[in-house]
């Protein structure tokens, strides 16, 4: 683990106080962590792509979670892909569940079910699951 | 000679006039005959709008026009039906039959037909008393039909260009009750009106009394349809809306109750410095606090999408046996505090069923849970899992203090909590638990009972169909 470089992560949360606890624990963990605070950003920065984990809420302002994924899908693959996208919202709704797992998401976590220790958990038993580079690219 | 002579005339004239009179005889029966199967056809006729038609109006008019081509060719000009209106009390023009006569009274009509009212209080109008006194009426003063409605001097006027002699108003009724009458305006006297046309008058207003009654009926089924359609469209826009907005406050409330748990966890666990024993045992509460908030809106969602059938089970086949290591460990400390007896088994050991995983873990967290709440320090909580008639049966039993019977019915009901029980802050119990665990179970198929009495102890069954 020390000659492995650290994994990059992106922490997509509008909520500050919870946005700041994601990122530290991740960072604590040892993770490279960056966070953005709306669609739009989480847009941008998971186009130029290169994350190995997206936590990623779906209410967000500007646009939502679910619209960011649309239009990952719609565009060209990113450079550097992004291997995982997880779903971590407090929106239990079956619909969006699904619909998110059919644009790309490996998992969908509602945030009140889980610790802070339990994300971090999650976090790394989704790395585990081995490289996924088509995720948030062409899934169509 | 001569007297043989007239004797064989007198023979062949009176002969004559036998066969005469016979001819006519018998062509009077026929035409008797005929008069008869007229009437039948034209009834018949009628019969055939009550068959063909359910529309009110459809009928009204089919009515009106049908008696007009059986007795137009007898004078008959005008013929009118009327219906009572029992919200204005008064009798209302319903429709007319399409002769020249009757567009001609139209066009003079200083009122609109359809807006000719009679009160019912209008005693001398001979509707009005047709339809109060159940009779046949007649009268060679047409205005007698019309009056207070349009002037008498005006009417008599109309009455004189037509060519009207005679009014008849005949009541229309249906399982006796009298829904309105007909009005036939006869360009004859009352004496020149043949019993062949009264009977067709009378065979008519029978057969417009069934023929309104089921056309109204139909009007007023289709309406309170249509009126039902409306309203289970509203309720299930309720319905959806019930839903969104439970989903929306749950997020809502979520969103805080992250919060509180996540900072309340990184306290505990050291990330902010080191902390006494007592403010750990305060922060357990408030986590504890916390966790049972955040198990009700989880409870409260489910149970709203369950009932608004947008609940969706995942099922899936797994071990049953990982699942029952894994509320076996679950329990243990617990256990372990308070010296109870906590056993599970599993036969055959390497059963497999196929169900939503979450869902039953929850099914026996909560049952497993209640036993635990409800018995005593020392006592003993059983799982067992075996199958029965191709179910997987799982019983969990404890002794504890057992379900009075009376209490027995409110327990799969929603925050139909017993008695004190031992709940403290630290067991998050949401009173719905057994609620959902039923609606879980059933929408597995499967089946929920339960055997207790007080002092007894109380053992809790749930099946799962297999394969």
């Amino acid at each position: 683990m020390a000659d492995t470089p650290q994994k990059r992560l992106l922490v997509v949360e509008d909520d500050t106080a919870l946005r700041d606890l994601y990122v530290q624990i991740l960072t604590d963990s040892g993770f490279t962590v960056e966070s953005a605070v709306d669609g739009q950003e989480a847009f941008d920065k998971m186009k130029k792509g290169g994350y190995d984990l997206v936590l990623l809420d779906i209410i967000l302002p500007k646009v939502d979670g679910l619209t960011v994924l649309e239009k990952l899908s719609a565009e060209a693959p990113p450079e550097k892909p992004n291997y995982h996208i997880v779903v971590l919202s407090n929106l239990g709704q079956d619909e969006a569940i699904s619909k998110a797992m059919s644009l790309g998401a490996q998992g969908y976590l509602i945030k009140s079910d889980y610790t802070p220790g339990q994300v971090v958990e999650q976090v790394n038993h989704f790395l585990e699951l081995g490289d996924n580079s088509s995720a948030g690219s062409t899934t169509a | 000679m001569v007297y043989l002579t007239a004797l064989v005339i007198l023979a062949l004239s009176l002969g004559l006039l036998f066969f005469i009179a016979q001819y006519y005889r018998v062509s009077n029966l026929l035409s008797h005959h005929q008069t008869q199967k007229k009437t039948l056809d034209a009834l018949w006729k009628i019969e055939q709008i009550i068959v063909n038609s359910l529309n009110f109006q459809e009928v009204a008019q089919k009515i009106s026009d049908s008696v007009l081509l059986e007795l137009g060719k007898f004078g008959f000009a005008i013929i009118v039906l009327i219906l009572v209106d029992d919200e204005s009390k008064s009798l209302k023009r319903i429709s007319i039959s399409r002769t020249q006569e009757a567009n001609t009274a139209l066009e003079i009509s200083p009122v609109p037909f359809n807006n000719i009212s009679i009160p019912l209080s209008a005693t001398e109008n001979n509707c009005v008393r047709s339809v109060n006194e159940n009779k046949v009426l007649t009268t060679a003063h047409m205005a007698n039909v019309l009056v207070p409605a349009i002037d008498r001097n005006f009417v008599e006027k109309v009455q004189k260009t037509l060519g009207v002699k005679t009014t008849i108003t005949v009541p229309v009724s249906s399982k006796n009750k009298i829904l309105g009458c007909l009005i036939f305006s006869v360009k004859k006297s009352e004496k020149d009106v043949s019993t062949y046309e009264w009977d067709i008058i009378h065979g008519y207003a029978d057969a417009v009394g069934i023929a309104l009654d089921n056309s109204l009926l139909y009007t007023d089924l289709q309406t309170t349809t249509k009126k039902l359609d409306e309203a289970n469209k509203h309720l299930q826009e309720l319905d959806k809306l019930k839903d969104e907005f439970v989903s929306l406050a749950s997020h809502e409330l979520r969103t805080p109750m992250t919060a509180i748990k996540s900072y309340v966890w990184m306290v505990q666990n050291h990330k902010a410095g080191d902390i006494t024993d007592t403010a750990q045992k305060y922060l357990a509460i408030v986590y504890s606090s916390t966790e049972r908030l955040i198990h009700l809106v989880n409870d409260m969602l489910d149970i709203s999408r369950i009932e608004s059938g947008r609940f969706q089970l995942h099922p899936a086949p797994f071990k049953f046996a990982d699942l029952v290591h894994e509320i076996q460990t679950e329990f243990l400390a617990k256990a372990g505090e308070r010296h109870m007896n906590w056993q599970t088994s599993i036969d055959p050991p390497d059963t497999t069923v196929t169900a939503d995983r979450d869902k039953i873990e929850q099914v026996l967290e909560n049952l497993v849970g209640n036993a635990f709440k409800f018995t005593g320090d020392g006592g003993t909580v059983t799982l067992k899992a075996f199958i029965k008639d191709n179910n997987l049966a799982v019983a969990i039993s404890d002794t504890g203090r057992g379900i009075a019977k009376e209490d027995m019915s409110k327990l799969f009901t929603k925050f139909g909590r017993l008695g004190e029980g031992l709940p403290t802050l630290s067991q998050p119990g949401t009173g719905l638990g057994l609620y959902l665990s039923k609606q879980f179970i059933e929408l597995h198929h499967g089946h929920v009972t339960v055997d207790s009495a007080l002092g007894r102890g109380s053992t809790f069954t749930f099946t799962l169909p297999l394969g």
